[in-house]
């Protein structure tokens, strides 16, 4: 039997169809479909000159909205050949912590919504909250920050603020480790969470996992390693996981909050005087750039003719986690509710897996491709 | 009979049974204000508004006619619940005792059956629109599963009912027969007697480990986390309930209310030896034990996940051996 959930249901984030073919209880396999809340966001920024177009690459995804203002700066910067100030750099990675943190916490509390854990739910919420004032004390905004311009960020951060975020920042970590430990050594979430959803290495570089999902498989893989502001000036580590079940997926987004903590707690005693912003000069050029982002990796490929966006295309790190996640995690799983926490542990975006759907006309199998398979 | 004592025992069933309803419909607000929101740190709803204000609001509701194949069927199934749980709390105030077998354990038993098995009918009779095809068709080209037979999430919920059914109520049952063995009797008014001479069942060992496992059978019974497999709402939503609205709904809720007193009731009266009765100080003990029983029960849940049967069958498993092992030093 198949069994549809979807496009509207409240186990389900945003609006999707998962299929899951069925035996009783069991899962055998599942299928997903996409193209509910399709915007087509890159058609709309051709044309328009970044200025205008950063609003809109902004709104790809309501969640981790701050990297793909960065990607989109950092791409045009790399087409002009300048580079952000130093001061600006360091404002980016405070800013794009903050934001991991924040997504990593709603990512678990989704997951224990899921397992019908009410109680972390709630605790996982609350414990953002103080991140999200954070982000707002830096930016003046919670979600669309409107932060990153090409060549730096919109404005300076004030001292006092930054000290208010460092003091948030001590008080989150002082309360931290109560929370992880409940999930962590908790007996009954561990039955819920403990080899459920289990995807191989192998399986995970087929799928083309990225973030805590790849890397909660054992892929030690994370773009920050290469990016030249944490490369030159930042003690990073890749944190990464064998077990590759839900288990597995969760604890790596908890592991990566104490690094993202210590590396905001680096930049607010290390950040640099200075500029926060250069002028740029775009001429006509194509640029590829990828960053980070609290799902994986986020990738633009932009095109300008002057100072206009000819054509640009956007792969978030959905498109392969949810792709994995059909395809690997979700083949023999014991029951449908094990089945939706896998789902949810894979921490799947829809507004951002909503790029490009290409259905292959002569095979019966549908595929989901990002934009490397489609040039 | 005389006049006088139709008229006392007239009033102690009717009086009892509006205490009931009353104090049940206040329960499930207890439930989630006082321990749900304290441990999970926020505010929760006002203490009225889940038993009392929730079914009040909904009497005043638009009745929806369902997508099922016997719509008045469907919507008359709260009601049998509703009804069935109301007999069980009738047949233990001790003006009724008169009536034999019904106020025996079989007729108890019988009757949670009936509440549990009308479950099953709800969910095998509700084809809500959360399952349908939209927009897009399950046929479109490329589909991995093409022409399957689709299956609703009502379904599913059925399924479980039934499982549930068929193992999860062992621990309630074999709870409830170790008074029974310790009394030599399955009428209730022998295990009254019995306690009032020998005193209450739950001070013995076999009564204490028969409490045990009658909580946790209260709690798979009432659908409670991590027993709450019915209507999981990360999968089946509500399950059974998906589809009422309006009075059918109401009874839903109150049924819920009611079954906490009820079974708090029935627990006073097989390990307490005291029967609910308005006229006596002992409605007291049992309005004490109807509170009671949902705050451990909030406080036990608010702190696990929902169960699979992957973990419900070993616990299961494991309480009703429990309960067994009660059974079996109750026989000493």
């Amino acid at each position: 039997m198949i069994l549809p959930l979807g496009p509207i249901h409240p186990g389900l984030k945003e609006p999707l169809r998962l299929k899951l073919k069925t035996q009783g209880e069991k899962v055998i396999s599942a299928e997903i479909d996409y193209g509910y809340v399709h915007r087509g966001i890159e058609r709309i920024m051709e044309g328009k000159t970044w200025q205008k177009a950063i609003y809109l690459a902004e709104r790809v995804c309501g969640i981790c909205s701050y990297i793909h203002t960065q990607t989109f700066a950092e791409t045009f910067e790399k087409i002009s050949g300048e580079q952000a100030p130093l001061r600006a750099q360091y404002l980016r990675v405070l800013t794009n912590e903050l934001d991991r943190i924040q997504s990593h916490l709603l990512a678990n509390s989704t997951f224990f919504k899921a397992i019908e854990h009410e109680t972390l739910f709630m605790y996982m919420l609350a414990l953002r909250e103080p991140v999200m004032d954070a982000i707002e004390l830096l930016t003046g905004n919670r979600v669309n920050m409107g932060w990153n311009v090409v060549g730096g960020v919109r404005m300076d951060a004030k001292d006092i603020h930054l000290q208010q975020i460092m003091e948030i920042m001590i008080k989150l970590e002082a309360g931290y480790d109560r929370y992880v430990e409940m999930y962590e050594q908790g007996p009954l979430v561990g039955l819920r969470s403990k080899k459920v959803g289990r995807m191989s290495k192998e399986d995970a570089i087929k799928g083309r996992a990225v973030g805590p999902i790849g890397r909660g498989s054992g892929l030690k893989h994370d773009l920050r390693e290469d990016h030249h502001t944490y490369r030159d000036h930042l003690d990073f580590k890749v944190i990464w996981r064998k077990e590759g079940d839900n288990f597995a997926r969760n604890m790596n987004r908890f592991d990566e909050i104490p690094q993202s903590i210590s590396l905001i707690k680096q930049v607010i005693e290390n950040i640099p005087k200075g500029d926060t912003r250069n002028k740029v000069e775009i001429g006509k050029g194509y640029g590829e750039w990828r960053n980070e982002a609290p799902r994986g990796e986020v990738t633009y490929m932009i095109e300008t003719n002057g100072n206009l966006i000819n054509n640009v295309s956007i792969r978030t790190p959905s498109i392969m986690n949810i792709d994995s996640c059909a395809r690997y995690m979700l083949n023999d799983v014991a029951t449908v509710s094990d089945a939706i926490a896998t789902y949810a542990s894979v921490d799947p975006c829809i507004a951002c897996a909503e790029r490009v759907i290409v259905a292959n006309e002569k095979g019966e199998e549908k595929h989901y491709q990002g934009i490397f398979d489609i040039k | 009979m005389e006049a006088s004592t139709i008229i006392y025992s007239t009033a102690a069933v009717i009086g009892t049974l509006i205490v009931a309803l009353f104090v049940g419909l206040w329960l499930p607000g207890i439930e989630r204000k006082f321990i749900h929101a304290r441990i999970q740190q926020r505010v929760g709803p006002p203490l009225s508004s889940p038993g009392f204000m929730a079914p009040l609001k909904f009497f005043f509701k638009e009745t929806i006619v369902p997508n099922s194949p016997l719509p008045r069927l469907y919507n008359a199934l709260p009601l049998i619940g509703l009804l069935s749980v109301f007999f069980i709390l009738l047949f233990l105030i001790p003006q009724m005792y008169f009536l034999g077998a019904l106020t025996s354990l079989m007729a108890i038993i019988g009757l949670l059956k009936i509440e549990e098995l009308v479950y099953v009918f709800m969910g095998s009779l509700s084809n809500s629109i959360m399952s349908l095809s939209m927009p897009f068709p399950d046929v479109v080209k490329g589909a991995k599963h093409p022409n399957v037979p689709k299956a609703f999430l009502e379904n599913l919920s059925a399924m479980r009912a039934f499982r549930l059914i068929a193992f999860g109520s062992f621990p309630l049952y074999i709870a409830i027969l170790v008074p029974a063995v310790m009394t030599g009797s399955i009428f209730l008014n022998d295990i009254v007697n019995y306690q009032q001479v020998n005193g209450p069942v739950l001070f013995t060992l076999a009564g204490t480990l028969g409490a045990v496992v009658f909580f946790i059978g209260y709690m798979i019974l009432l659908n409670e986390y991590p027993f709450a497999i019915l209507k999981t709402k990360a999968d089946v939503i509500e399950g059974p309930y998906m589809e009422y609205a309006s009075k059918y709904r109401a009874y839903v809720y109150i049924t819920r209310g009611f079954l906490m007193f009820t079974l708090g009731a029935l627990f006073s009266v097989l390990f307490l030896g005291l029967p609910p009765n308005i006229l006596s100080w002992s409605i007291l003990i049992n309005i004490a034990v109807a509170v009671i029983f949902p705050i451990f029960m909030a406080v036990f849940s608010a702190f696990s996940p929902i169960f699979t049967f992957k973990q419900f069958y070993p616990v299961v498993t494991g309480i009703s051996l429990l309960g067994v092992l009660a059974m079996v030093v109750a026989f000493f």
